[in-house]
């Protein structure tokens, strides 16, 4: 069987979200298929400029083919048609418009797959929301798998992608919440899907004592990893951590792994270490007492599985489903809506040991029942197996 | 600090065997709705990362150099009519003095206040026309749906007319098929009747 993945970008040097989800399942089921990436030239997801040589590249072991982005984006012109399109009345031109402008615009892709349709057994098109997975689903949608990667935002209910969500052959999706939702816009119940989302793999030593003495961190720390954004609730959660410092005497630090594109505030306790080696966020996140994971849309949260993986409790953002929905589910995380209910979740995961622990455990227990790449592997397999005996 | 918390934590009963993070939630929010309420606006502000200071006024020089040591000669040669000098001289000079400080401190912030105007006269003039643009663009949207909530209006108004007709016509309908079954009745009736007289 030869399957194709085909994403918005692809490379090592990709690190984070729907682009590195793919990378992780594609070195996975080499195991399994041959298999193959079509992605774009593009490097930074704004602009989608291209960066990467055209053609064929190895990944890793993997052969990656890449066509140009026949024109770059222009944010603020982007930013002015998605707010025309999501506040006003429109047509579904106007729709087909926005899609181009969100790009990565690569009509070349589109080509390569309709014209080596036979070349492979099925296409698995990775974010529902680009260009590619939109023209390549309706290129061949008989042999189309989508993972979706939606978030909970506005875009999702366009007209557009209503269509779209009726044509795959079948869904892989990153959470209950994520498929609930779809299957609301679409009602496309009976298409074949299952939730699975990405497995993920831990580091077998941690170094949590060496880890503090590299970066001069004593006492009791809670732990942030990921993007410093606006967008993934970084500046509520440093309202939040400054007030519960000023309302209790705790020495706890928050401690924050990752690039920052916020002001940090300048506050003692607060401990900003940059971008890490993922030995330093393994060894720093063991030494944590929890995973602080404000942001406010997820498709799945891949370090929030790593924290459970590690045993650590997590608190969340209520205020997006997905975390709110797998809190519920490992029994392994708390949540909040307002700073009240930060307060008590923080207060009660610092000062009770023995909820943590508990928290911990039920963690590692989810991690291990539902996100072993084993587990992971399988369903995907298992999906391909029903799409085989249906032809 | 612990027995503080652990009194605190007296509220929020846990089965740790059996972790149920729904109900903790619950009692966190039951917790809440019994206490009163902390408003965002109660949490630190993000640190303002500039500031605009106005420039300190300039100080008037009272008399100095020759000017001073002319002075100081003709106090000591008036030295007999001193008291009288610094009656008239004196008091002069300083409310000259607070004067033209006041009158240049006022002249620094009016200009000032003038240079903040300029500066921002643009910018003010923009945003008034963006929320103008704003308004007139929100306004046609309304009117577009006003109007497209009339033909709505106006349609359903003519479906309930027609239903109506359509309701009418059949109960007319079905008055007309009760009229032929009892004529279809009668017939049958008669054409017994017929048969009986014509073969019996």
């Amino acid at each position: 069987m030869k399957l194709a993945f085909v994403v918005q970008r692809y490379g090592l040097e990709i690190n984070g979200g729907a682009e590195l989800h793919c990378r992780w399942v594609v070195e996975h089921m080499k195991k399994f298929c041959d298999v193959e990436v079509l992605t774009t030239q593009a490097y930074d997801y704004i602009t989608w400029k291209n960066h990467f040589p055209e053609g064929e590249e190895m990944v890793n072991g993997i052969c990656v083919r890449r066509f140009p982005v026949i024109r770059s984006r222009d944010p603020e012109r982007f930013g002015r048609i998605q707010n025309h399109i999501v506040d006003n009345e429109h047509t579904f031109d106007d729709e087909l418009k926005w899609l181009e402008e969100e790009g990565p615009l690569v009509p070349a892709l589109i080509e390569y797959i309709k014209d080596h349709e036979n070349d492979y057994d099925y296409f698995l098109f990775f974010s529902y929301r680009y260009y590619h997975s939109y023209w390549g689903i309706n290129a061949l949608p008989h042999k189309s798998i989508l993972v979706p990667t939606a978030e909970h935002d506005s875009i999702i209910h366009l007209s557009l992608f209503k269509d779209l969500f009726r044509k795959p052959r079948a869904f892989i999706y990153n959470s209950v919440e994520e498929k609930n939702r779809i299957n609301a816009i679409s009602q496309n119940q009976d298409i074949l899907g299952d939730v699975v989302g990405v497995g993920t793999e831990i580091h077998e030593k941690f170094f949590p004592d060496e880890f503090r003495q590299k970066y001069g961190i004593n006492g009791d720390y809670v732990i942030y990893v990921g993007r410093i954004d606006e967008n993934k609730g970084c500046a509520q959660l440093f309202q939040y951590f400054q007030k519960f410092k000023q309302d209790h005497a705790t020495d706890v630090k928050l401690v924050l792994i990752g690039s920052s594109k916020l002001n940090i505030p300048a506050h003692p306790d607060i401990i900003h270490l940059g971008f890490l080696s993922e030995e330093d966020k393994f060894s720093g996140l063991d030494g944590a007492l929890m995973l602080m994971m404000p942001s406010f849309y997820e498709s799945l949260s891949m370090v929030t599985l790593e924290a459970w993986a590690m045993g650590k409790p997590v608190l969340a953002n209520g205020q997006c489903e997905v975390l709110k929905g797998q809190c519920k589910r490992s029994n392994a995380g708390l949540y909040y809506r307002s700073y009240f209910e930060f307060e008590e979740a923080l207060r009660l995961l610092l000062h009770t040991p023995k909820l943590r622990d508990a928290m911990g455990k039920n963690g590692k227990e989810f991690f291990q029942q539902h996100y072993t790449w084993d587990v992971i592997e399988n369903k995907y397999l298992s999906i391909l197996d029903q799409l085989e005996k249906e032809k | 600090m612990g027995d503080e918390n652990n009194n605190k934590n007296e509220k929020i009963k846990i089965d740790y065997e059996n972790v149920d993070v729904e109900d903790i939630m619950d009692q966190i929010k039951k917790k809440k709705a019994s206490q009163p309420r902390i408003s965002e606006s109660e949490l630190p502000a993000q640190p303002s990362y500039t500031s605009t200071q106005a420039p300190a006024p300039l100080q008037p020089e009272g008399p100095s150099g020759k000017k001073a040591k002319i002075k100081n000669v003709m106090l000591k040669l008036f030295k007999p009519i001193t008291p009288i000098i610094k009656f008239l001289v004196l008091p002069v000079h300083q409310e000259l003095k607070d004067t033209i400080q006041n009158l240049y401190a006022a002249n620094q912030r009016i200009d000032l206040l003038e240079r903040h105007v300029d500066e921002n006269f643009n910018q003010i003039r923009q945003k008034l026309d963006e929320v103008n643009q704003a308004t007139i663009s929100r306004l046609e949207e309304l009117n577009r749906v006003r109007e497209y909530t009339q033909l709505i209006h106006n349609l359903s108004h003519n479906i309930v007319v027609e239903l109506t007709k359509l309701k009418i016509e059949q109960e007319n309908l079905k008055l007309k098929t009760r009229i032929m079954e009892k004529d279809f009745e009668f017939l049958g009736k008669r054409e017994k009747t017929l048969e009986s007289k014509v073969f019996g």
